[in-house]
């Protein structure tokens, strides 16, 4: 596994390296190669790093789930194949930008999959929140530096939030470090300051500090209550949450569909992860703060459903359907049950794959048809059958429909909050109904419309196939597609996974 | 289940999903490849389903055990929500499978008649997974598995509409029947998760098993919900108050989708729900009684719908929904004999509905009873709107428990006797009016004053068979039902003797296929409503206004539910835009910059400053950690 997670963090930076190198070769003489130059080289290197990169994760996770998992890894190693797979796609619509300094590009966008990869398979707890701090570095120059005309404001706006949302986690993985120190029996005893700064140390601790001697249980109390408020404020930043969701559907609209997709397929799970995996642990029993945290993350589903039937943007639609999905999640996770957290987790993973897969095939037709106003696109389905069955897949995923990654999320998680509360499922409920709608609404228009022909009359099914698809499009689908359908058939195999990995670290809820 | 029972169980189910598989890979666009491999997927499983039929009448395996097929997700040692899937091929469930299997392989055999329909393999696809999940209902086992069966149900159908849109209004009409059938799931999602907590299990056998020992009792409160979650899911499939207006669209598209949907697949699917479902209705008794009324004026509004129309599609379309009100309020009445009759009536209707929409759907004007499919289509809307198959039944057991009082309230039953009455006698004129006069006025214009005249002219020289056949075939109605109510009158507890309680229960199921003999026999005398010229549309008769306008179903939902979600989003989009991105997220932003600002002078100086500055920083930081540990 350790090994797997290094050279997947490895090959986008030697992809990085690469394309350094061949910034520094001129197009002369790479042409009397035979190699592509500018920009498709780049592209070309990009692409191939990264799909090695994706073949290690899928290596990764196969042996977790032949082998079973042997430690908090292969957790972290689900959200990096998801990573992996959405990165594919990311590198292709690079080429929305590429005219204006491709090699920093690509090199930037590499760098930043190996940050979240990173990210994803570290155990120690500070390189954890230097790493979330370079992804936010990251996707703000990528942001501002290649965005549209409001991309330096959006940027400006992304920043402030992030840089404010790592702070918070960062200040709370710091007093979890000196809060275990103090609680260790060194401390206790007055021998030694032992500072552990493994994420796994400090989770497998959490439980013990609750059965402490009584002065220990009074101190933990106290900084429990601070460190658990400071790391969930940041991660509600992070996820975004209602109201702090403006930067995301900002960024994502305003930014080049890159940046977009890299926020989608894993900017907006990293909360998610940190969520299991950092704070779990210092659940305990939340009480009337569990309560409100669902009601925060319910509510702010059904404010973004309702955002995404308002808009008629195809990118902002995709970004409030990816946030509402992703506040379920969090409801579920917060709901302290084990098929809450395991159906969040589910869900998380699922909703990176089906968003990517939504903006992505969102981000095809705006660079086809030039315009991503749903009231201009209308018919796909007949000129471009394979476009619009991604797009119909997405959509079914999202709103959970059995057999694919979104049911197998939602469903626990529904079930988790109906015991948990009832209210609380039902008004979960109401926002994918909402989802719903707007999504059909979309298929509705963009896809099965009749499209007519000049002379008024419908376009024949035989009609030509123009713009649809192409081979290299397919095949950068084809993964996310597959996760979302295997996923989708046969979740036990990976709720096992996540399941035994989150209770080997101990940070079962 | 034995080994020979299970393959055949698994071939009905496999076989249709195979052939979609199939089309899938050989993706041919055009030729006659993908509705032959879906009739073969249908043929198939229709002859796996006769030969488990013929097995359990003559082997007695009607009390096997399930088929297990494994558990889908499971969280936990003792998991209340866990799915399981397993098929249970008992007596009735072979039967409604061996109709549905039959009934979808003639729609897919029949669909050859529309060129336009062969050469689309999505359609076929989606058909095939349509009648595979409408088996697998059927067959199910338990609440999971029926849950997620029923939401491929929709997406297939939605599918099946979808990829044929030939027009907006089409594509609207698709996107109504998704909505609607997610308020379906949304309320069948309502009652799998009550019955988890409520009951820790999904396992019907266990459910029923609880509700027959311990009735409502201490989960009251808990019945009732489910029962009004299943109630509104039926209400929403079977096109009941208020989701009237939904299948309106679709008899005007593609024939072979609105056969699937309307006749054979999604729309029986809620019929079969309440009857599954029935010991959970008969436990929740003021959740019944509000089914009963829901069906009765349900029927009656489709029934009025349907007289109102002038378009023979919708007709038949809004006359078949019709039925699905009777068969709600049979299935609530709670007596045995009505259960029966509703069961009688689902089974007919699946065929019979599968021949009157079809044919209706594929023609763009009327023939003459003389052509052989329209006479075959007559004596289906004479077997589904005489009421011999169950309306008769099921009013006369109505009547017979209004007579002797119940736990059903007299007056909501009285009141939904009275609109069944009324339903089934607008049924029958409209279906007389369709297949002797009817004409599809969007296709073929508006009936010209000669053409009326014609028509009548020709009917008034039919035969009044069909009045005799209707005739003798209710006195058999009567019989039957007579026969029925006798093996329940151990629980009726009732003290009459058998033969005086068959012949009062003949009698009242004659009475109760009156009205749609009176229907017949006023649609054969006037087959098409005379309109004066002079007498404008706005002037029509209430019922006429009402029938016209859906009783406003449609605008109902649209000004309550529809419009105010739309106007609650777009406020919500500006609150985002106004208060909270220019506010609430834009202050913090704001305030950064401003302190950018300020700090806008000390950006000229030397480095020496920021050096020293830097030197500073680092003591004070440095004295407060110190300050902080020591």
């Amino acid at each position: 596994m350790f090994q797997f997670a290094v050279i997947a963090v490895a090959l986008p930076l030697l992809g990085t390296a690469a394309i350094v190198l061949a910034a520094c070769v001129s197009d002369d003489r790479l042409a009397a190669l035979h190699l592509p130059t500018g920009s498709r080289a780049y592209r070309r290197i990009a692409l191939i790093f990264t799909t090695m990169t994706f073949a290690v994760t899928l290596g990764s996770t196969i042996t977790d789930l032949a082998l079973g998992p042997r430690g908090p890894e292969p957790f972290g190693g689900l959200f990096a194949l998801v990573t992996a797979a959405a990165w594919l796609p990311v590198i292709y619509v690079g080429a929305e930008r590429d005219r204006k300094r491709p090699a920093m590009l690509y090199g930037l966008l590499l760098l930043l999959e190996a940050v979240f990869l990173g990210l994803f398979f570290t155990d120690d707890s500070l390189l954890f929140c230097l790493l979330l701090e370079a992804s936010t570095l990251l996707l703000f120059l990528l942001i501002s530096g290649w965005g549209g005309q409001e991309g330096e404001s959006v940027a400006r706006k992304f920043l402030v939030y992030n840089l404010a949302a790592d702070l918070f986690v960062l200040i709370a993985i710091l007093g979890l470090v000196v809060a275990r120190a103090r609680m260790s029996t060194e401390a206790t005893t007055g021998l030694k300051y032992d500072l552990s700064y493994s994420l796994s140390t400090l989770t497998q601790d959490v439980p013990r500090w609750s059965t402490d001697e009584i002065g220990a249980q009074e101190y933990w109390r106290h900084a429990r209550r601070w460190l658990l408020a400071a790391l969930v404020f940041g991660l509600v930043i992070k996820t975004p949450l209602a109201p702090f969701h403006t930067w995301f559907s900002g960024a994502v609209s305003e930014g080049p569909l890159c940046a977009g997709l890299a926020l989608m397929g894993a900017g907006g799970r990293v909360s998610t992860y940190a969520l299991i995996r950092v704070a779990g642990p210092l659940w305990g029993d939340l009480g009337t703060m569990g309560d409100l945290l669902v009601a925060i993350a319910v509510l702010g589903a059904m404010y973004q459903s309702l955002l995404a039937l308002a808009h008629g943007d195809l990118r902002k639609l995709s970004a409030h359907a990816s946030l509402s999905l992703t506040a379920i999640a969090i409801a579920g996770i917060f709901a302290q049950q084990l098929p809450g957290t395991i159906g969040g987790v589910l869900l998380a993973l699922g909703g990176g794959l089906a968003s990517t897969l939504l903006f992505f095939a969102f981000g095809l037709l705006e660079l086809r048809f030039e315009t991503r106003d749903l009231s201009v696109l209308e018919g796909i389905w007949r000129r471009m059958p394979h476009l619009s069955s991604a797009l119909v897949i997405a959509v079914f995923s999202l709103i959970g429909i059995p057999a694919l990654v979104g049911f197998a999320g939602l469903y626990p998680v529904l079930a988790a909050l109906f015991a948990y509360e009832w209210l609380g499922a039902l008004l979960a409920m109401i926002a994918g109904l909402i989802l719903a709608w707007s999504l059909f609404w979309m298929l509705e228009r963009v896809v099965f419309s009749p499209q007519a022909a000049v002379d008024g009359t419908a376009v024949p099914p035989t009609a030509a196939r123009s713009n649809d698809l192409l081979p290299m499009e397919l095949w950068l689908i084809a993964p996310l597609v597959a996760g979302i359908i295997f996923v989708g058939i046969r979740p036990q195999a990976v709720a096992h996974l996540i399941d035994v990995s989150i209770r080997i670290a101990s940070f079962t809820p | 289940m034995d080994s020979w029972q299970s393959i055949l169980a698994l071939i009905a189910l496999a076989a249709p999903l195979v052939a979609a598989a199939a089309i899938t890979s050989v993706r041919l666009r055009g030729g006659t490849l993908p509705r032959r491999l879906a009739i073969l997927g249908a043929g198939l499983s229709f002859l796996a389903v006769a030969a488990a039929l013929v097995r359990i009448r003559s082997g007695g395996l009607d009390d096997e055990l399930p088929l297990g097929l494994g558990s889908w997700l499971s969280i936990g040692s003792h998991d209340p929500f866990r799915i399981d899937f397993a098929i249970a091929l008992d007596l009735p469930a072979a039967v409604l499978a061996a109709v549905i299997s039959l009934s979808a392989l003639c729609a897919l055999a029949w669909s050859r008649d529309d060129a336009k329909d062969t050469s689309d393999p999505l359609l076929f696809i989606a058909a095939s997974v349509l009648l595979s999940s409408s088996l697998a209902i059927v067959m199910s086992t338990n609440v999971g598995e029926l849950f997620v069966f029923w939401q491929i149900a929709s997406v297939s159908a939605y599918l099946m509409r979808s990829s044929r849109d030939d027009a907006p209004s089409q594509a609207a009409a698709t996107k109504k029947l998704i909505l609607v059938q997610r308020v379906a799931e949304f309320c069948l999602f309502c009652a799998v998760l009550a019955f988890a907590v409520g009951y820790q299990t999904f396992d019907y056998d266990e459910l029923f098993g609880i509700l027959r020992e311990h009735g409502a009792g201490a989960h009251f409160a808990l019945v009732h919900f489910i029962g009004l979650c299943l109630l509104g899911t039926c209400a929403a499939r079977c096109a009941l108050i208020p989701f009237l207006g939904w299948p309106e669209g679709l008899v005007g598209g593609n024939a072979l989708a609105a056969v699937l949907i309307e006749g054979i697949c999604l729309m029986p699917a809620g019929a079969l729900l309440l009857i599954r479902f029935q010991p959970v209705l008969q436990s929740a008794v003021a959740a019944s009684a509000f089914a009963v009324l829901l069906g009765g004026t349900s029927a009656f509004f489709a029934a009025i719908c349907a007289w109102s129309e002038e378009d023979a599609r919708r007709q038949a379309g809004f006359a078949c929904a019709s039925v699905f009100g009777l068969i709600v309020m049979g299935i609530s009445l709670g007596a045995a004999s009505a259960n029966a009759w509703a069961v009688v009536l689902t089974a007919t209707f699946v065929p019979t509905s599968a021949a009157i929409l079809g044919w209706f759907a594929s023609r763009s004007r009327s023939a003459s009873l003389g052509d052989m499919g329209a006479t075959a289509v007559a004596v289906a809307i004479v077997l589904l709107f005489s009421g011999i198959c169950g309306q008769g039944g099921v009013l006369g057991t109505g009547l017979a428990a209004l007579a002797r009082g119940g736990p059903l309230r007299h007056a909501p039953l009285a009141l939904a006797l009275i609109f069944a009455a009324c339903a089934e006698f607008f049924a029958a004129i409209a279906m007389t009016r369709a297949i002797l006069a009817g004409r599809s006025v969007l296709e073929v214009g508006a009936p010209s004053a000669s053409a009326v005249d014609g028509a009548l002219s020709q009917n008034v020289e039919r035969p009044a068979w069909p009045l005799i056949v209707l005739a003798v075939c209710g006195a058999a109605v009567g019989v039957s039902g007579g026969a029925l109510m006798l093996n329940s009158r151990a629980n009726a507890g009732m003290s009459l003797g058998p033969i005086v309680l068959a012949g009062g229960n003949a009698i009242a199921t004659l009475i109760g296929c009156l009205p749609a003999v009176a229907g017949f026999v006023i649609g054969w005398q006037t087959p098409r409503r005379v309109q004066d010229a002079a007498v404008a549309p706005d002037s029509e008769g209430l019922l006429m206004r009402l029938g016209r306008n859906r009783f406003y179903c449609d605008a109902l939902l649209f000004s309550f539910v529809a419009l105010p979600v739309r106007a609650v989003a777009q406020f919500a989009r500006f609150v985002d835009w106004f208060l909270v991105d220019g506010f609430v997220s834009g202050a913090p932003t704001s305030a950064v910059e401003a302190a950018g600002l300020m700090l806008e002078p000390a950006q000229g100086r030397s480095v020496a400053f920021y050096l020293a500055s830097a030197a500073v920083g680092t003591a004070l930081l440095a004295a407060v950690v110190i300050w902080l540990r020591y």
